[in-house]
């Protein structure tokens, strides 16, 4: 299988490192850049690119349009993430290719079309941001490519059923403010239900409580402890006289006193660092706990190690990083081959 | 038009949210869903008791337990069958529905199904090509293996609060766990891969799909970044380390926010021009970068005066990327999403019409049809257990008589019976 990928938007990128895991041969054209990358750019380009194969074609010009039409008649699935204007210009519905998929920040068609879709802006709008902060300050984006990479997770997943389909289609767009959408939790069914707007609430969940992100010494971490944890937490923690507390009695108290179990749990957990809370509230008490690791912690932790989580990638000029493999793979998890990267303009 | 994955049958043992969506994506496409239910619980409901639920006009009704949004939304397209896999019976049945089936997923802690005597092995016994997805949060081996995992206390675990607020000290989690919606979808792509191998293999497989990698799988750059140069990548609330000024900027009303970002100097000169900025000593990345805070100031003197829904027309039309921080409300009568047919409007004799979450996926330019409401709890046992298992009908009400299935949460059950 061939799968040829273009286009500035993250998302088909994200779709052909799905398609390059699955073994295809993909075959990823580059607009020519003459501009350094900060290191951001070069970190999404080796986390995005390694593996496949590159070429620079400036494909808004008609030689290297003609170029790209040719690579993609010798494609199995073509994946395209430009805004639906170039789509246009290069005659998307008789593009060659077997399959061809659009992923589009609003679609092919509706008002929209044609509007700039960055991953904020398409949290935004698809019901995610308004929900995610501080009540007293602007609402926060989530600082990932969210949007992006899993449109690019429904790109790959659609083309490769319709690969394997009986009758394949020829033509999947996907949109990535309708993937936003289809992903939200209990937004639009809390206004449809019943016809109230989820706010912002920090770290709180809203229905049950605790569940939050608390601070310890040093750091934070999250409990989510719904009914069923609640005297565990408790033996945990040594305070059994939050047993009698009237205020903590039921699940409703609890919601209802919030800020007073919040004070408590705060207070509480600066005791413990979250090495401790951790060993003690999931191996001791068998509670949900998480801990906020920072990106070193997750890089050098023992049990993604163990199951032989990270793929090596040689960097020309950097060395071996460790880059995230395949989010699913068979059981027994085995060591990932290490793969090379090379830049732009070496394919 | 034939969905792609037509002939394709999957049962479906997951609750919660993460293992549900994976399922609902997978049946929107065209497979075919059983889902198995224990008569206890649906979701994190216990339906002994009706709880607080997210039910049409706040009435949970009789039927609370078939009435509930979430679960609703999380399940159309799937047939129904309760089953008591704590039986011998039930055992047996699920046995012989892995006989007939393509995939077995669920969404347990990692020795559930073990512990169930309905481990891979017992499934391959069962069907020699059988894909058999788990989704435990932390993943089937290594010493966190039997961690107690629900998105929310996963999501902190992938290195996202470390890098997610307003300030390095004021770190915030976005509150919904997200590993649930990424796992969900990981799960349904890792189905498609499993069914797209076996077809070239005739191999089945034991597929482990951890809550915790699937996340730290959609924030790999930033941790080739942070090996790159030797930190992680800062607390940046809204900015954008490649884009600026990029922000949320407060609108007129309370609470009225617009995210707008200037990927390159044209942008921003267009976006200068409509708020009146004078674009002196901004005409560089690199400068507004160094000036964000004040850049900041100007515009939201600007924006909050503006209408965030006009102005986001204004912007957009003038070429600068914008967005309304829509509620959900919003999200529901946005124009665009309503000139395309998103949402899904469905309803049944127990539950008020009512729109749902479509798929963000056409196939050949078409929107998908023929939605069908979540089962209510065993709506299809004895269509499921007549034409797969060749059950008599007498043999199908000697089951639910045992409790080995049942359409009823147990406590309703026995007081209807009084």
């Amino acid at each position: 299988m061939r799968v040829l990928e273009f286009g500035d938007n993250k998302a088909a990128s994200y779709a052909g490192r799905l398609f390059q895991q699955y073994g295809a041969e993909v075959v990823r054209v580059d607009l020519p850049s003459n501009s350094l990358p900060n290191d951001s750019d070069l970190s999404l380009d080796i986390f995005l690119q390694t593996g496949k194969r590159r070429v620079a074609i400036d494909y808004r010009g008609d030689q290297g349009l003609a170029l790209l039409r040719r690579l993609a008649g010798e494609s199995t699935i073509v994946i395209a993430d430009c805004l639906p204007s170039l789509l246009d210009e290069i005659d998307w519905p008789h593009f060659p290719g077997g399959i061809r998929v659009s992923i589009t920040p609003f679609g092919l068609d509706g008002p929209y079309r044609d509007w700039q879709g960055f991953g904020p802006i398409l949290q935004a709008m698809g019901g995610y941001t308004y929900i995610i902060g501080n009540p007293n300050k602007a609402p926060l984006s989530m600082p990932m490519h969210y949007a992006e990479y899993q449109a690019g997770q429904f790109a790959y997943m659609s083309a490769l059923a319709s690969f394997v389909s009986e009758t394949p289609s020829a033509e999947i767009e996907v949109s990535m403010l309708e993937t936003v959408m289809t992903l939200s939790q209990w937004t639009t069914i809390y206004w449809t239900m019943q016809q109230k707007i989820r706010c912002r609430d920090g770290n709180r969940m809203g229905k049950v409580h605790p569940v939050s992100l608390y601070r310890c010494r040093d750091g934070f971490i999250y409990l989510t402890i719904v009914p069923t944890f609640w005297r565990n937490l408790i033996a945990m923690i040594g305070r059994d006289d939050l047993l009698e507390d009237e205020r903590f009695s039921s699940t409703t108290a609890r919601l209802a006193n919030a800020d007073a179990l919040d004070d408590i749990l705060n207070e509480v957990f600066l005791d413990y660092t979250m090495a401790e809370c951790l060993e003690l509230g999931q191996r001791k008490y068998r509670l949900p706990v998480g801990a906020a690791m920072t990106l070193d912690q997750v890089l050098n932790d023992e049990h993604l190690r163990a199951r032989h989580y990270w793929q090596d990638v040689n960097v020309p000029g950097h060395g071996n990083v460790r880059m995230p493999g395949a989010a699913f793979r068979s059981v027994p998890a085995t060591a990932q081959s290490p793969l090379e990267y090379q830049g732009a303009d070496n394919g | 038009m034939d969905k792609p994955l037509a002939g394709i049958r999957i049962l479906d043992l997951t609750h919660v949210w993460a293992g549900p969506l994976a399922t609902r994506v997978l049946g929107d496409m065209g497979a075919e869903i059983l889902k198995i239910e224990t008569a206890t619980a649906r979701g994190l409901r216990d339906m002994r008791i009706p709880i607080p639920g997210m039910y049409p006009g706040g009435d949970p009704k009789d039927e609370f337990w078939n009435r509930d949004g979430e679960f609703n939304k999380l399940n159309r397209n799937k047939k129904g069958l309760s089953l008591n896999l704590k039986s011998d019976e039930g055992k047996a049945i699920f046995l012989s529905l892995v006989a007939k089936c393509d995939v077995v997923i669920e969404n347990f802690s990692a020795s559930a199904m073990n512990r169930l005597g309905l481990g891979y092995d017992s499934l391959k016994g069962a069907n020699p090509q059988i894909i058999y997805v788990a989704m435990p949060g932390f993943g089937t081996s290594g010493p966190n293996s039997d961690f107690v995992a629900f998105g929310p206390s996963v999501e902190p675990m992938t290195g996202l609060t470390a890098m997610m607020g307003y300030r390095d000290d004021e770190k915030y989690t976005t509150a919904m766990g997200l590993p649930d919606p990424i796992a969900g979808i990981t799960a349904a792509a890792a189905v498609v891969t499993a069914v797209a191998q076996r077809k070239e293999t005739e191999q089945g497989q034991h597929i482990d799909l951890p809550l915790q990698e699937g996340t730290i799988n959609l924030l790999g750059e930033k941790y080739v970044e942070a090996q790159l140069t030797g930190h992680a990548p800062a607390v940046n609330a809204n900015r954008s380390t490649s884009f600026a000024p990029q922000g949320i900027y407060p609108c007129a009303g309370e609470d009225e926010w617009i995210v707008i970002a200037c990927p390159n100097d044209e942008t921003w000169g267009a976006l200068a021009g409509i708020a009146g900025i004078h674009n002196s000593g901004f005409e560089t990345v690199e400068a507004r970068q160094q000036h964000h805070d004040a850049l900041d100031e100007r515009i939201s003197a600007f924006t909050s005066g503006c209408s965030k829904l006009e102005l986001m027309v204004q912007l957009q039309d003038a070429g600068v990327p914008a967005g309304a921080v829509h509620t959900a409300p919003e999200v529901l009568s946005d124009p665009q999403v309503r000139a395309r047919n998103y949402f899904v409007e469905m309803g049944g004799e127990h539950i008020e019409p009512s729109p749902y979450p479509g798929t963000p996926v056409r196939f050949d330019r078409q929107r998908a049809t023929s939605w069908q409401l979540a089962p209510k709890l065993g709506e299809h046992n004895e269509e499921v257990l007549r034409d797969l298992l060749g059950l008599s009908n007498a043999e199908i009400s000697r089951l639910e008589e045992d409790g080995v299935i049942a359409k009823l949460p147990p406590t309703i059950e026995e007081a209807r019976r009084r």
